[in-house]
């Protein structure tokens, strides 16, 4: 019984370093992303690298205010195809599908008020992980600059 | 003391940096890309002339005073990505009279006027087209996808005093 939970404590401890390590990986990941960074933007707190598989689906959450034009830019040079990507509010409701824009990996836009916003990023179930990458590091660039003031 | 100060001014500029680059985006378009009149008695009205950057479909003002005995020239220069040409109005705006309004006029995007009488005017200014931004107070909940369409107007205004005509 003693080597039973010896056992089953060490492959626990094993589970979680390896999900760590994998999770450590990816944070970073949106640094190697510098190309979706354009003038006159500056990061949101809340980009974040993840690990990404065709199993479940992976969430970013941040809050949108007015007088802000945000940059979304889903980054995932070693995933082959393109993630698909949605962005609801906190009732749930969908307020944008990049798969009624084309699959678009960068969307921008603004709010006329506030929103906590959820970008959901997965890959198509029936991706064949034979014929190509199904999974791996994937970053959401959440980038933010101030609405240019329009007319005189 | 002295060290915070200077720490709180360093903040400061580097917050207002920012702010400033974006007003200053369309800063002095008029004389850069401006369309200077050939006659050389006009001289540029630096407190009236102005640019400032426009969505497709966007409408605004600006104010001009008037003096009797002048003459005056108002010029329009915008971005391609605007489009077509820029339609704009001169208002009265003591009795909101229009007086001039470039769509009878082949949408000339400059006109020269002589001024009889002084007074305040309006120049409304029109950028054809439409933008999904000035949709949005007609939808609350969503998202409004950035203006991409988006460029500088540059109204440019020149004066000089009305030539004396006959002997």
């Amino acid at each position: 019984m003693k080597q039973f939970i010896v056992f089953l404590s060490g492959f626990l401890i094993l589970l979680i370093i390896q999900s760590i390590g994998f999770s450590q990986d990816c944070f970073e990941y949106y640094k190697q992303c510098e190309e979706y960074n354009k003038k006159h933007y500056k990061y949101d707190d809340n980009t974040t690298g993840l690990f990404l598989s065709s199993y479940k689906p992976d969430t970013v959450i941040f809050e949108a205010v007015t007088g802000i034009n945000y940059k979304i830019s889903i980054c995932a040079d070693s995933i082959s195809i393109p993630l698909h990507f949605i962005i609801e509010n906190e009732e749930n409701e969908i307020l944008f599908d990049n798969s009624s824009d084309n699959l678009t990996q960068v969307f921008e836009f603004s709010v006329n008020n506030y929103k906590k916003l959820s970008v959901i990023v997965d890959i198509d179930k029936t991706c064949n992980e034979q014929i190509t990458n199904c999974s791996g590091c994937m970053a959401v660039i959440i980038e933010k600059a101030i609405k240019p003031r329009t007319g005189f | 003391m002295l060290k915070s100060r200077t720490l709180f001014f360093t903040i400061s500029f580097f917050l207002i940096l920012p702010v400033l680059s974006f007003s200053q985006r369309c800063g002095s378009y008029h004389i850069t890309h401006g369309n200077f009149s050939e006659n050389k008695f006009y001289q540029i009205h630096k407190e009236a002339s102005r640019s400032a950057l426009f969505v497709k479909g966007e409408t605004s003002h600006m104010y001009l005073e008037v003096f009797n005995g002048r003459d005056y020239r108002i010029s329009i220069t915008h971005d391609d990505i605007l489009g077509g040409p820029i339609r704009f109005k001169l208002i009265d705006q003591e009795d909101d009279a229009l007086l001039y309004d470039n769509a009878n006029d082949n949408y000339t995007q400059e006109f020269e006027f002589t001024v009889t009488k002084s007074r305040m005017l309006i120049i409304e200014i029109s950028v054809p087209g439409s933008s999904v931004g000035l949709e949005k107070t007609s939808q609350e909940k969503g998202l409004f996808k950035k203006d991409t369409e988006i460029g500088c107007v540059g109204v440019l205004i020149e004066h000089m005093i009305t030539p004396r005509k006959g002997f």
